[in-house]
């Protein structure tokens, strides 16, 4: 050590704190918590002052649902319930009211494919994964993140969308837009390192530089991709640039659809705007139709208040100008965002025109076609920011209003049912919270199961084998799912199923028990029976890690001591129950963690994901129908409150030097927390 | 932990809540109350936590939310040796996990200029916010709260070896930056 740095480290801080705020202070403000689970008030000058007046109100959450709130104020013990939130909307699955009344025509009907077979990209601009239909996230080791995240540092300035779009007709090529560039990754060249080819560059000859595109002074392009279409002798690309002038009076928008096998561009529509005609017009979506053509969906910002114009390019498609109510003063645009089906359905996010944000859903003529309200705010606030539509579903993202007591995943995507209107959330990860107001969804498309991307993990040079289709995954038969629907916890015994698998080790003898942990038992107690057994001095289990909502139906908790593993099932109680196998540490990749039993209990293949001990990330595993361990790296928590902190692995056990670059923004499952030596668990592509 | 013997002290002196910082930190008693606790360590763990993170928004959320969840388990955290520790853990823990999932890439001493306010030896000041997160984490109990090296590990559930190595190699680079200027 040094003690003349150390001294003077000391003086610099502590003169550097005394400048620092106080805590006290601090003007009133109630801020959620954790995906609006707690809350914290503040009250003016009372924090750091708890005592002095009602300082600081914590929200429990309660089992329903509701939440209690507590406060540890001056007027009275530490605890006091001083008011009961109502139990809010179900956070999960929200159904919108009433239900849509939107039915399509036959013949559109017939020709929207519904989701079957796919997996969802998402590209957020800050990362990218592939998300199936059921919410499940693979992030690939071959692209997309990487190169996404490269693409936008490139002109971080100008990507405001950042997009990259899987092409599923090309087998895993990419194509993204950066500033004034359009990219295209081909398949055969992805991987580490690989460079994209600049397929197509604008440049406004307009202003007399030579096409540099700050010649004008700090005007700034951007680029959105929209379609890809793979005919027999090209692909096509159809997507938009606009150029808008510093100081946003001027700009013009352009559709473009590119070759890029040729190369060649052709410039489908253009609008010019300038002050006189007011800010222009902003394109929102567009599709290659299946019979030839192209639709396009603006967003018109002039003075006319149109406020959503059809085009196209096909001999029955026409401009639909959609005008507003009358008396409405049009001050902004009623269309926050849209997206055309590739059978020319539209979906439209509209604002301020209905007194909740609604999708609008219109045919290729204009005619609308119905709604699907979408019970979310108060009246003239709030909407839906992307939106994209994959065969019958549309993909929604939270926009800045909504009410998140009813919408309280903020950062998460739904998905929508367009004849149902039945939405189910897709965990949304890795987006930056603030995206939520702006750009959650950037690009969405649909990735047959035969593409190198699917899925997502790649071990085999030769190719990698297609994961299981959504069909597959929807219907999961775990081996160790629990059979608890039938027998009552006190009497249920060993399933045995453990037994068929596992040789070593011993299941719970006749009284259901093994040492201090029996059959039917909460998993909270299993644990503190656990910890007991195995000494409290060091693997002390924070309280919060054993409360709060368990892993949700077909999910399980395995924890295990020095002596035992211990499985719950979804009802929190103790399922499976057996003696810890030396030989399964021995060979199970996390040592002395028994990846294997958990193997055994649930079937393969499965995902198994393993704490940190610090709340940071937990180590996800990815085992083959053959157990044998095909991918691996670092998730992230959907949740805030993932363990808080003991020693599950110890320091520097996860380190990336260890295990490589982590697929990063894997998603967790929402749970509160993993216990201590437990691991979460799930057969792969479980829904 | 449970049935460990505790040095039980909560002074008047430990109580205030104006700009000093302690000398060492305040070993909580048995059935103090949440609030004496809160009084005692607010200010100095959000002031520690403001350094750690180059953040002083992120800190303040970052204190409030250890805070809630102590007070949640009040009951067993209160009889931690050292309750302010397993809070800035906690805090730091929800603080980092914050921020990978935001994606937000600062340079910390870009922040510091911003919302800190640094004041003082500004070279050692930078310095300091361009150490490593694990490394500023226990530089700043170390030598703002002036936690003994023991006391940090704990805090941290960290091995006392592990502190003492990052600590000198903060020191180390806190080092190679002062001399470089």
């Amino acid at each position: 050590m040094d003690p003349e740095l150390e001294s003077r480290l000391r003086e610099s801080l502590g003169r550097h704190a005394r400048r620092l705020p106080t805590l006290e202070g601090s003007v009133g403000d109630v801020r959620r918590r954790g995906r609006n689970r707690r809350w914290a008030v503040r009250t003016a000058g009372a924090l750091g002052a708890v005592a002095i007046s009602g300082a600081i109100a914590i929200s429990l959450n309660r089992a329903d649902g509701g939440q209690t709130v507590a406060t540890a104020d001056g007027r009275g013990d530490a605890g006091d319930v001083i008011g009961v939130a109502p139990t809010p909307t179900p956070t999960v699955a929200p159904t919108p009211t009433p239900v849509p009344v939107f039915v399509p025509p036959e013949s559109e009907a017939d020709l929207v494919d519904p989701p079957g077979d796919v997996t969802l990209l998402v590209a957020t601009g800050w990362g990218s994964g592939l998300v199936d239909v059921f919410g499940n996230v693979y992030v690939p080791d071959v692209c997309c993140e990487d190169l996404d995240l490269a693409w936008y540092e490139q002109d971080r300035t100008q990507a405001a969308s950042g997009a990259v779009r899987v092409l599923d007709d090309l087998r895993g090529g990419l194509v993204s837009a950066s500033g004034n560039s359009l990219y295209w990754l081909p398949a055969d060249r992805l991987g580490e390192g690989a460079e994209p080819v600049v397929a197509a560059v604008h440049v406004d000859e307009s202003d007399g530089d030579g096409g540099d595109d700050d010649g004008d002074g700090g005007g700034s392009y951007e680029l959105e991709l929209w379609d890809v279409i793979e005919l027999d002798d090209r692909v096509e690309v159809l997507y938009s640039v606009q150029k808008v002038s510093a100081d946003g009076s001027e700009g013009s928008a352009l559709l473009v659809g590119h070759s890029l096998a040729g190369g060649d561009s052709e410039v489908l529509a253009r609008v010019d705007w300038s002050p006189d005609t007011g800010p222009g017009d902003v394109w929102a979506g567009a599709a290659w139709l299946p019979e030839g053509g192209w639709m396009s969906l603006k967003s018109n910002l002039d003075r006319t208040c149109e406020w959503v114009e059809f085009a196209g390019a096909g001999a029955d498609l026409y401009s639909s100008p959609h005008q507003r109510p009358e008396g409405d003063d049009c001050p902004n645009p009623s269309m926050i965002a849209g997206a055309v089906s590739d059978e020319g359905l539209v979906v439209v996010s509209e604002r301020y025109l209905f007194p909740e944000p609604v999708l609008g859903v219109y045919d290729r003529a204009g005619n609308r076609l119905g709604d699907i309200p979408l019970d979310g705010t108060e009246p003239g606030e709030g909407h839906w920011s992307e939106l994209d539509i994959v065969g019958r579903d549309v993909l929604v993202s939270r926009g800045e209003g909504m009410d998140p007591t009813r919408w309280p995943e903020l950062d998460e995507t739904y998905l929508i049912d367009i004849e149902t209107g039945d939405a189910r959330p897709i965990p949304y990860w890795g987006a930056p919270s603030f995206a939520r107001t702006e750009i959650a969804v950037d690009q969405l498309t649909a990735i047959e199961p035969t593409s190198p991307l699917y899925f997502g993990v790649e071990t085999d040079p030769a190719g990698p084998e297609p994961g299981p289709t959504p069909d597959e995954a929807a219907t999961p038969t775990p081996v160790g799912t629990p059979t608890t629907d039938e027998v009552p916890p006190e009497t249920r015994e060993p399933t045995g199923r453990l037994e068929n698998v596992l040789a070593p080790g011993a299941l719970a003898g006749d009284d259901g028990c093994l040492g201090t942990i029996c059959l039917g038992m909460p998993l909270d107690e299993a644990l503190e029976a656990a910890t007991a057994a195995y000494g409290a001095e060091d693997t002390d289990t924070p309280e919060a890690e054993l409360e709060g909502t368990l892993p949700p139906p077909s999910d399980h908790v395995f924890v295990t001591d020095a002596e035992r593993v211990t499985v719950t099932g979804a009802d929190g109680l103790v399922t499976e129950l057996r003696s810890f196998p030396l030989a399964d540490q021995a060979s199970s990749p996390l040592g002395p963690l028994g990846v294997g039993e958990v193997l055994a209990a649930l079937g393969a293949p499965a995902e198994v994901f393993v704490g940190d001990g610090e709340g940071i990330r937990a180590l996800w595993l990815l085992y083959d129908t053959e157990a044998s361990l095909v991918g691996y790296g670092f998730v992230e928590p959907i949740d805030d409150d993932m363990a808080l902190g003991d020693e599950a692995l110890g320091d520097g056990a996860l380190g990336d030097e260890a295990l490589g670059d982590p697929p990063d923004d894997r998603l967790l499952p929402d749970y509160d927390a993993l216990p201590v030596n437990a691991y979460w668990a799930r057969p792969a592509g479980t829904p | 932990m449970a049935g460990r013997e505790r040095v039980l002290r909560v002074t008047a002196a430990t109580l205030s809540t104006g700009g000093s910082i302690r000398a060492a930190r305040v070993v909580v008693e048995p059935d103090v109350t949440f609030e004496a606790f809160y009084r005692a360590e607010g200010d100095d763990l959000f002031r520690a936590l403001s350094v750690a993170l180059g953040d002083v928004d992120l800190a303040r959320e970052a204190t409030d939310e250890g805070f809630v969840r102590a007070y949640q388990h009040w009951r067993k955290v209160s009889r931690y040796d050292n309750p302010a520790g397993w809070v800035y853990r906690v805090a730091l823990n929800w603080a980092r996990s914050r921020l990978r999932k935001t994606k937000r890439e600062v340079v910390t001493h870009q922040v510091h200029e911003r919302s800190v306010g640094w004041s003082g030896d500004p070279t050692l000041i930078q310095a300091i916010g361009e150490l490593p997160i694990e490394f500023r984490s226990v530089v700043v109990l170390r030598y703002l709260l002036q936690w003994s090296t023991a006391e940090v590990a704990e805090a941290m559930d960290l091995p006392t070896g592990t502190v003492k190595s990052r600590l000198s190699r903060a020191l180390n680079q806190l080092r190679s930056a002062l001399e470089s200027e």
